[in-house]
C-alpha cells in the first residue's frame, strides 16, 4: 500500500537550536544515515513549545541550499563592482586564511582602524568582540540601528531591559503600534503566535496602528492606519486625553515608583539640595524637601511650586504643561488618525488598565494593570526615535504597568536579566549600551560610525555613508582600507547604496565569512564559507520573551561542503595575524569571565569550538552542565519566575523625567564645542518627549508628496531567504509580496494598476518596481516588504521581483536622532509610471 | 474504527504558512506541489479591510469524489477514513485531478522529480523523492505514516497559533465534535456533496 | 465588508475560481475523435458502407487509444483503468473500447480480407450488436466521465453525455458523407436529412445546456459567462456556433443544389472544427469552485 517511505522509524532525533531568524527556538532534527530528513519544534523547550515559524520549517532548504558556497574561493576578476562577476576559482583553506592574513596583517600593522567589519550574527553576540581585538572599533552595518537605534537605550534606560513586550498572559487590552510581535515578526515568533492567540481566546483586544494592514492589523479587533512616523503624535494625542480630559492615570505608580515628582527648575534640571540629591515637593509641610525625606502620601505629583523665589514644577508637571496643546485634534492632522479615534482608544486603554486593581501571584500581591501598548521597528524607528521611544514608555507609564503582570514587561537581552543596579536619586541606573560600553567622546573620533559622539545610541551604522566619502569633515584622520564581512550584508541593509558602491570600490581587500553569494559578498577578494546552523555549534539565549535559559546548537549533520564554523575562522584568523591572546581576551570579557576568574581563557591556548561553548556553558550554569550536558539535553530553558519578570526594579524609581538625557546632551555639547565642532545637532537630547516634524516630513515640501515603508511578514527573514525557492515560491503567491503596495484610491488617482511598473523617488534616490494595487495601505503611502528588496540575487525567480528599498533612505544626520544615532526607515517619495 | 479529520480554527490562524512548509518538509514535494497552502484574500474597502486566512489540505471526504472517479482503484480511502493514493496502481489519468472540487489533488508531471536546484536532487530530496514517481498522483496523506505511528500530522504540530486540532471527528465525546458543535464549524463548498471532513472554526 | 470581484486564480494559494488544466488538448482529441470514429462506424455500419467502417474503427482503435496512451502518465499500466467498472466511467468506457476493437475488427475482416474471414451467422449477429453498442457507448461515455468529474461544476449535468452523442453523430455523419463523397459513390437520402437535422438539434442542445448552466453552481455559471462574454466568447460564437453549426448548415443547404467535392470538404472542416473546438472549450474552460465558496461567500465577507 502506498505508504511512504520516509517513514521516521530508525531515525535519530538531535536537539539544537533554529537558526533561521536571531531568536532561536529549540528544534529536533531527524538524522537518518547521515541526512538530516526533518526539523521540528522541540516540545520540550518552553520558548517555542514545539512550535516553528515558516522559515524555521524550512530550515533543510537552506542546509542543501543548491546554491551555498561551499568552498573557500578568491576572485580573479581584479574589477570590482555592482554586478560584476567576480570571476571566483576555489582555493584550499590554507591559501584563503593565508591571503587574508597577510592582507588584513597589513593593515592592522598600519592601523588597525583601517578595518571595517560588518559582523551580524546576533546569536552569536560573543564574537562581535573580534573586530575589537583587532583593534578597529568600526561598525559597517546597519543592523541593530534600523530597528532598535532609539529602541534598546530606551529599555535599557527604563529599567535595564533590552526589549519588552506586552503580558501575553494577563493583558487584557493591546496596542500594537508598528511592530510583528505574537504575528509575524519580531521576538521568537513561533512561540510569541502561540501566545498571542491564547490570549486573544481568552477574549484580550488588539488594536493596531500600522500605515498598512499587517497581519497584527489583519487580525486585530480594530486597524488603524496612520502615516508613518506619526505614531508618536497619536500616542501623545493619547496622553493628553488622559491627563488633561479625563485625568486619570496611576498617580500611586508614578508617584512611588518614578521620578515624575522630582521638582524640575525652567533650566529643565532637577532641583536639588545641597549635597546634590533631588528634591520634591512635601505637600503637609508645603516644601522642598529632599526626595528621601518625603514621606510616601506626601509627595506631590502634579503643581508648579515656588522655591527661592524660582518657580519648579514637578517633571510629571512638565510634561503636562507641554502637552496642553497635544490635543487629539492637532495630533489628528498630523497622523490622520480622527480625533475621535484618539479619545475613544485612550478612553478603552485607561478603562482596561485598571488602575488600582491588584493581583496575587504565587503569594505575592502585585498592582494588575491589564492593558499595554506594544511596539517595534516601524513605529520607532524614525530620526526622531528617542521622543517616539519615551512617548510610547510613558503612555504606559502613565496607566502604571511598566514590568507588573497584565502590562509592558522588560525582556533582557540574555540569561542575565535585567540590568539593575542603583543609580542616582534612588533611580534604577540608566543603561542604555548593553551590547558594549559607553565609549568615551572623542575627537578626533576614532571609529567611522562615530560612536564616540553618541554615548547613550546604539551603533549608527548608516552614519558611514557620510563619514567614508569625507572623512575630514568629521575629523577622521584615517582612511580604511579593508572590509570584513560576517553574516551581514550592509550592500543590502545600509540606506544610500550608491554611496556605499562609492566607498566599496575605495577598498583595497575584502573577505567575507557567509554562506551564500549576496551584494555584499560580490565585492569579496576572498570568500570563506560557513558553517549553516545545522553544521556549527552556539550557545543561544537572545531576547526571549516569556523564558530564560540557553539551548544548544550543535551540528546534527557533517558539513555539505568544505565550510567552517564562524568561531573557528575568527580564531584561525586572529592566530595567523598573532593577535590570538587579544581575541581570548575580549571572549573573557565579553564572557563575562574577568569577574569569574575561574574560567577565564587562558590566552596562550587555542580553544576549540567544542572548548570554547563548553566553557561558556560551564561559566554559566556550573561545571556539571558543560557541552555534553548540552548535548543531551538539548536546553536549559525554563519559564522565567514572576519574581524575575514582575518589578524588577524592586524599590528603585524609573525615569519618567529623564534629566540624564538632557545632562548627557549638555555635555556634548560642551565636547563639541571644546574641540570646535559648532553645528552638530544635538536638539534631540530632551528629558521629555513632544510632538516636533521630523525630517522625512519637512521633505513634504519639496514635492515628496508620499511616503515609503518597508516591512517584515513571517515568511521571511529580512531579504535574505527570500532567494530559498521553499519559503519564496509561497510568498511570491501573496500579494503582499507581490510588488509596491499602493492603495486602491491612490492608483485610481495616479492612473496605475497592478503589474505596471513604476519609480519611487526620494531625496535620496530611486527604485523601480511593480505596483500591486491594495486595499490595505493607506493611500499615502507605499509599501516595499522586505522580501522584493533583494537586487543581487543567486536565485532567478528572485531576481526579477526585486527592489531594492533601501536606496531610498539617507544616512546622514539630517535623517538620523541626533542622541540615539537611530536610523529614519521611512523616505518620502515621489511617484511615477515608468514606461516600458 | 476511528475516522480522522480536522479542525481549523480561523480565528487563531495567523496565516503563516507554517503548515504549509511544515508539509513540504515532511513529504519532501515536488517544486510548486504544496498538500498545504493557505488561500489568502484581502475583503473590504479601505480603511475597512481584512486580510482573511483560510488555511487548506485535502478534507479526506467521506463521500470523496477523487476516489469514485478513480478508475483504477489507486485512490482509495482507508478504514479511518484516510484518502490515500496507491503508486504503483494509479495510470496517471487525472480523472482525480478534476474531481476534487478542492484542487487537492497534484500530478507528478515528467522532469518534476528534479529538484528544486538545477544540478541534481539534494540528499534530502535524494530520500524524500522515493516516495514519489513520476507520471502518478499524489495528495495529502493526512500524515498517514506519522498517524499509524500514534503521532499527529505534521501541519498540525507546528501550527504556531494551535489553530489546527486533529483528531477523530465521528467520537462524539472528541474535542473535535466539541468544537464543531460550540462554534457552529462549516465545511468547505458542502454544495458538492463531498462530506469533508476537514472543519473550520470562524474568525 | 464589500467583496471585492471574484477572478481567476492562477495559482492554488490565491481566493478564485481555479482553471482545470489537469485534462489538455490529448484527452481533447481522445474525446473528440472517440465521438467522431465511433459515429461513422455505426452509421457506416448501418448502410453498410465498408470504408465508413474502416476509417471509423481506425480512427477509434488506434486514433483515440494514441491520444490516451500518449496522455497518461504511466501508458504502461493502462489496463488498471479497467478495474473499477462498478464506479467508473472510464473503466467503462476501457470495456466498450475492448469490445468494440474485438467486435469491429471481426466484422471488419470478411469485409477487407474476403469471406474467408466470415464467422457464423449468429456470432456475426451477435458482433453487429457488440459493435453497434459499444460504439454507440464511446460516443456518449466521454460525457460520463466529465459528468463524473465533480470539481468541474460546468460538466455536472446529464446533457452532456446527450451533447455528446448528439455531436458524434453529426461528425460520424459529415464524415460518412465526406468519405463517400471523396470516392464518388452514391449517398444515402437520409444521410443530408441527418446532417441537417442534427445540426439544428444540437443548436438546440446547446442552448440548453447553456440555460441549463445559467442555474447551476456559481462555478458553472462563471464558466458560462465566460462563454458568452468572456474570454472564449470568440470561439465559441466563432467557431462552435457561425462556423461549426451555422455555416455548416447553410453551405450543406447549398451543397444540396450545387454539387462540388471542394464544398464537401470546406463543409467537413467546418463542422469537424465546431466540433473540435466544443470539445476543448468544454475542457478548457472548466473551472473548479472558488477555495473559500463556501468561507466567505456565505458568511458576507
Ligand atoms: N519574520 C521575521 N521576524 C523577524 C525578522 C525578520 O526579518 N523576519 N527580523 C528580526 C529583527 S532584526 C527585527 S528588528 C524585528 C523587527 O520586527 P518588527 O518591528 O515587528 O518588524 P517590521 O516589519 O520591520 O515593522 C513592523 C511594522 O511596522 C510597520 N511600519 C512601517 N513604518 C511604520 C510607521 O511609521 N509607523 C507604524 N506604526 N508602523 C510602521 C510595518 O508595516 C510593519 O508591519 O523582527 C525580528 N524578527
Ligand atoms: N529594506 C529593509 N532593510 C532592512 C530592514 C528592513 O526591514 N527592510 N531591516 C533592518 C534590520 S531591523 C536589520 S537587523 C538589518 C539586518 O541586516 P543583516 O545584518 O544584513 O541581516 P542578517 O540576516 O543578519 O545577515 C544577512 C547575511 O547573513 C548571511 N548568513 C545567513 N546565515 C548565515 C550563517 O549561518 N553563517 C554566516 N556566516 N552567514 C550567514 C546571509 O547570507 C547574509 O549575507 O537589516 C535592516 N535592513
Ligand atoms: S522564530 Fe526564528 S528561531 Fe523561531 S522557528 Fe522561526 S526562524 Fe526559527
Ligand atoms: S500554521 Fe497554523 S496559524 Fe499558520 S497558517 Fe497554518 S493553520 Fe494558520
Ligand atoms: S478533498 Fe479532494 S482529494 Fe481530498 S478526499 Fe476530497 S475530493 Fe479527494
Ligand atoms: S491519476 Fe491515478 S489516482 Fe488519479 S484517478 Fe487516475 S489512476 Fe486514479
Ligand atoms: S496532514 Fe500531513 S500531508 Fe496533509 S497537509 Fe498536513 S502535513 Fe501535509
Ligand atoms: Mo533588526
Amino acid at each position: 500500500m502506498g505508504v511512504a517511505q520516509s517513514v521516521p522509524v530508525e531515525s535519530n532525533w538531535i536537539p539544537s537550536t533554529c537558526g533561521m531568524c536571531l531568536h532561536g527556538c529549540g528544534i529536533l532534527v531527524q538524522v537518518r544515515d547521515g541526512v538530516a530528513l526533518k526539523i521540528e519544534g522541540d516540545p520540550s523547550n518552553p520558548d517555542n513549545l514545539g512550535k516553528l515559524c515558516p522559515k524555521g520549517n524550512a530550515g533543510l532548504s537552506r542546509l542543501y541550499d543548491p546554491t551555498r558556497v561551499l568552498k573557500p574561493m578568491k576572485r580573479t576578476n581584479p574589477q570590482k563592482g555592482p554586478g560584476i562577476d567576480p570571476k571566483w576559482v576555489e582555493i584550499s583553506w590554507d591559501e584563503a586564511y593565508g591571503i587574508v592574513a597577510q592582507e588584513l596583517g597589513k593593515v592592522r600593522a598600519d592601523d588597525p582602524r583601517k578595518l571595517l567589519c560588518a559582523i551580524g550574527d546576533f546569536q552569536r553576540i560573543l564574537l562581535w568582540g573580534w573586530p575589537a581585538a583587532f583593534g578597529s572599533p568600526n561598525f559597517f552595518t546597519s543592523l541593530g540601528n534600523y530597528c532598535g537605534g532609539s529602541y534598546h537605550p530606551v529599555n535599557g534606560s527604563v529599567d535595564g531591559s533590552f526589549a519588552a513586550i506586552n503580558d501575553y498572559d494577563l493583558c487584557n487590552y493591546w496596542i500594537q503600534i508598528g511592530s510583528g510581535d505574537g504575528f509575524s515578526s519580531h521576538l521568537h515568533l513561533a512561540g510569541s503566535a502561540k501566545r498571542m492567540a491564547d490570549a486573544r481566546m481568552r477574549g484580550m483586544r488588539v488594536v493596531s496602528l500600522d500605515p498598512r494592514c499587517s497581519i497584527a492589523s489583519a487580525k486585530a479587533d480594530e486597524w488603524i492606519p496612520a502615516l508613518p512616523g506619526t505614531d508618536r503624535a497619536f500616542v501623545l494625542g493619547m496622553a493628553h486625553v488622559l491627563i488633561h480630559e479625563l485625568k486619570r492615570y496611576d498617580r500611586e505608580f508614578l508617584r512611588d515608583r518614578t521620578n515624575a515628582p522630582y521638582l524640575v527648575k525652567n533650566d529643565g534640571h532637577h532641583l536639588r539640595s545641597a549635597d546634590g540629591k533631588a528634591m520634591a515637593w512635601d505637600l503637609k509641610l508645603g516644601a522642598a524637601r529632599p526626595w528621601d525625606e518625603v514621606a510616601a502620601g506626601n509627595m506631590a505629583l502634579e503643581g508648579t511650586f515656588t522655591v527661592d523665589n524660582a518657580s519648579v514644577r514637578t517633571g510629571f508637571q512638565v510634561w503636562t504643561d507641554l502637552l496642553a496643546d497635544h490635543t487629539p485634534e492637532r495630533m489628528s492632522q498630523v497622523s490622520t488618525v480622527p480625533a475621535g479615534t484618539i479619545r475613544r482608544i485612550a478612553k478603552e486603554f485607561v478603562d482596561a488598565a485598571q488602575i488600582g486593581a491588584t493581583i496575587e501571584i504565587q503569594g505575592k500581591t502585585y498592582p494588575f494593570r491589564p492593558a499595554a501598548l506594544n511596539y517595534y521597528r516601524g513605529s520607532q524607528s524614525h530620526s526622531n526615535g528617542l521622543f517616539d521611544n519615551l512617548t510610547f514608555k510613558m503612555i504606559n507609564m502613565l496607566v502604571g504597568n511598566i514590568d507588573v503582570p497584565g502590562g509592558h514587561l522588560g525582556v533582557p537581552l540574555d540569561h542575565r536579566g535585567f540590568f539593575v543596579h542603583p543609580g542616582e536619586d534612588g533611580m534604577l541606573k540608566p543603561e542604555p549600551h548593553q551590547l558594549h560600553p559607553a565609549p568615551p567622546f572623542k575627537y578626533p573620533p576614532d571609529s567611522t560610525h562615530l560612536m564616540e559622539w553618541f554615548p547613550i545610541g546604539f551603533d549608527a551604522g548608516q552614519l558611514n555613508t557620510e563619514t567614508l566619502l569625507d572623512p575630514k569633515k568629521f575629523g577622521l584622520n584615517y582612511e580604511p582600507e579593508a572590509v570584513l564581512l560576517y553574516h551581514s550584508n550592509p550592500l543590502w541593509n545600509l540606506p544610500e547604496t550608491d554611496k556605499v558602491e562609492k566607498i566599496m570600490a575605495k577598498m583595497k581587500f575584502v573577505v567575507a565569512i557567509d554562506i551564500q553569494h549576496t551584494e555584499s559578498t560580490q565585492w569579496a577578494d576572498v570568500f570563506l564559507p560557513a558553517h549553516t546552523f545545522l553544521e556549527s555549534y552556539l550557545l543561544n539565549c537572545l531576547e526571549p520573551p516569556a523564558v530564560t535559559g540557553h539551548s544548544l546548537r550543535q551540528p546534527v549533520v557533517e558539513p555539505v561542503g568544505d565550510t567552517r564554523d564562524a568561531y573557528d575562522i575568527l580564531t584561525e584568523l586572529a592566530e595567523r595575524m598573532g593577535f590570538r591572546d587579544d581575541w581570548n581576551d575580549v571572549l573573557n570579557m565579553v564572557c563575562g569571565y574577568t569577574a569569574q576568574p575561574k574560567y577565564l581563557l587562558d590566552s596562550e591556548k587555542r580553544y576549540s569550538v567544542e572548548e570554547f561553548w563548553d566553557q561558556y556553558a560551564r561559566s554559566v550554569y556550573g561545571d556539571e552542565k558543560g557541552l555534553d550536558w548540552f548535548k543531551e539535553h538539548g536546553h536549559a530553558v525554563r519559564y522565567r519566575t514572576p519574581e524575575e519578570t514582575y518589578m524588577p526594579y524592586g524599590d528603585l524609581r524609573i525615569p519618567f523625567y529623564f534629566e540624564f538625557i538632557l545632562r548627557t546632551g549638555e555635555d556634548m555639547r560642551r565636547n563639541f564645542t571644546e574641540v570646535g565642532l559648532k553645528d552638530w545637532p544635538l536638539d534631540n537630547y530632551q528629558p521629555l518627549p513632544f510632538w516636533k516634524n521630523s525630517q522625512v516630513i519637512e521633505d513634504e515640501k519639496a514635492g515628496y508628496e508620499y511616503f515609503a515603508i518597508t516591512f517584515k511578514e513571517g515568511l521571511h527573514t529580512f531579504a535574505d531567504t527570500m532567494v530559498m525557492p521553499w519559503l519564496s515560491e509561497v510568498s511570491e503567491k501573496d500579494s503582499v509580496h507581490g510588488g509596491v503596495l499602493i492603495n486602491s484610491l491612490t492608483a485610481r488617482k495616479l492612473g496605475l494598476k497592478t503589474g505596471d511598473r513604476i519609480r519611487l523617488t526620494s531625496p535620496a534616490g530611486s527604485i523601480e518596481g511593480f505596483a500591486q494595487v491594495i486595499e490595505g495601505i493607506h493611500p499615502q503611502v507605499f509599501g516595499v516588504s522586505n522580501t522584493l528588496t533583494r537586487y543581487v540575487v543567486t536565485n532567478d525567480r528572485a531576481k526579477e521581483r526585486g527592489t531594492h528599498f533601501n536606496r531610498l533612505l539617507t544616512g546622514s544626520m539630517r535623517y538620523t536622532d541626533s542622541a540615539t544615532g537611530g536610523l529614519e526607515s521611512t523616505a518620502r517619495v515621489r511617484v511615477e509610471w515608468v514606461r516600458a | 474504527m476511528a475516522r480522522y479529520g480536522m479542525v481549523i480554527d480561523l480565528k487563531r490562524c495567523i496565516g503563516c504558512n507554517s503548515c504549509t512548509l511544515a508539509c513540504k518538509q515532511e513529504n519532501g514535494t515536488p517544486e510548486g506541489v504544496h498538500f498545504a497552502r493557505v488561500v489568502t484574500r484581502e475583503v473590504g474597502t479601505y480603511p475597512a479591510t481584512k486580510r482573511t486566512f483560510l488555511p487548506v489540505l485535502c478534507n479526506h471526504c467521506s463521500d470523496a469524489p477523487c476516489a469514485e472517479a478513480c478508475p483504477t482503484g489507486a485512490t482509495y480511502i482507508r478504514a479511518d477514513g484516510i484518502v490515500m493514493v496507491d503508486k504503483g496502481k494509479c495510470i496517471g489519468c487525472r480523472a482525480c485531478n478534476v474531481a476534487c472540487p478542492y484542487m487537492n489533488r497534484h500530478f507528478v508531471a515528467k522532469g518534476l522529480l528534479t529538484g528544486y536546484g538545477t544540478d541534481g536532487l539534494t540528499p534530502y530530496e535524494a530520500i524524500k523523492f522515493l516516495d514519489f514517481e513520476e507520471g502518478t498522483n499524489i495528495k495529502c496523506t493526512l500524515c498517514a505514516p506519522r498517524v499509524d505511528q500514534g503521532l499527529e500530522p505534521a501541519c498540525v504540530i507546528t501550527c504556531p497559533t494551535d489553530a489546527r486540532v486533529f483528531g477523530d471527528v465521528e467520537d462524539p465525546n472528541g474535542k473535535l465534535q466539541r468544537l464543531v458543535k460550540d462554534r457552529k464549524g462549516w465545511t468547505l463548498s458542502p454544495e458538492y456533496n463531498t462530506k469533508p471532513n476537514v472543519w473550520y472554526l470562524d474568525e | 465588508m464589500t467583496t471585492q470581484s471574484v477572478g481567476i486564480a492562477n495559482h492554488r494559494f490565491a481566493f478564485g475560481y481555479y482553471r482545470q488544466t489537469f485534462w489538455n488538448w490529448l484527452i481533447g482529441t481522445a474525446f473528440f475523435l472517440g465521438g467522431l470514429g465511433a459515429g461513422l462506424f455505426v452509421l457506416a455500419l448501418l448502410t453498410d458502407h465498408t470504408a465508413g467502417m474502416l476509417v471509423g474503427y481506425l480512427i477509434v482503435v488506434v486514433g483515440k487509444n494514441t491520444a490516451h496512451l500518449l496522455f497518461l502518465g504511466r501508458p504502461e499500466r493502462f489496463w488498471r483503468a479497467a478495474m473499477r467498472p462498478d464506479r467508473s466511467w472510464i473503466a467503462r468506457g476501457i470495456w466498450a473500447m475492448g469490445l468494440f476493437a474485438v467486435s469491429g475488427l471481426i466484422l471488419l475482416l470478411p469485409r477487407v480480407l474476403g469471406p474467408a474471414w466470415q464467422l457464423s451467422g449468429w456470432l456475426n449477429g451477435a458482433a453487429t450488436a457488440v459493435a453497434v453498442l459499444s460504439a454507440v457507448v464511446i460516443m456518449f461515455y466521454d460525457g460520463f466521465v466529465m459528468n463524473s468529474s465533480p470539481g468541474v461544476a460546468f460538466w455536472r449535468t446529464r446533457l452532456l453525455p446527450l451533447l455528446l452523442l448528439m455531436y458524434a453523430t453529426l461528425g460520424g455523419a459529415t464524415l460518412s458523407l465526406t468519405i463517400r463523397e471523396l470516392r464518388g459513390e452514391a449517398i444515402p437520402g437520409f444521410l443530408p436529412t441527418l446532417e441537417h437535422g442534427l445540426l439544428v438539434v444540437n443548436f438546440v442542445l446547446l442552448a440548453v445546456y447553456l440555460a441549463r448552466m445559467n442555474r447551476s453552481l456559481p462555478a458553472a455559471r462563471e464558466t458560462l459567462r465566460q462563454w458568452l462574454s468572456g474570454p472564449y466568447a470568440r470561439v465559441f460564437f466563432g467557431l462552435v456556433l457561425l462556423v461549426g453549426l451555422l455555416a455548416t448548415l447553410l453551405l450543406s443547404v447549398v451543397q444540396s443544389h450545387v454539387q462540388a467535392t471542394g464544398l464537401v470538404l470546406l463543409i467537413a472542416a467546418c463542422e469537424l472544427t465546431g466540433d473540435f473546438t466544443l470539445v476543448m472549450v468544454l475542457l478548457k474552460s472548466g473551472l473548479f469552485p472558488r477555495q473559500t465558496a463556501l468561507a466567505y461567500s456565505a458568511r458576507g465577507i
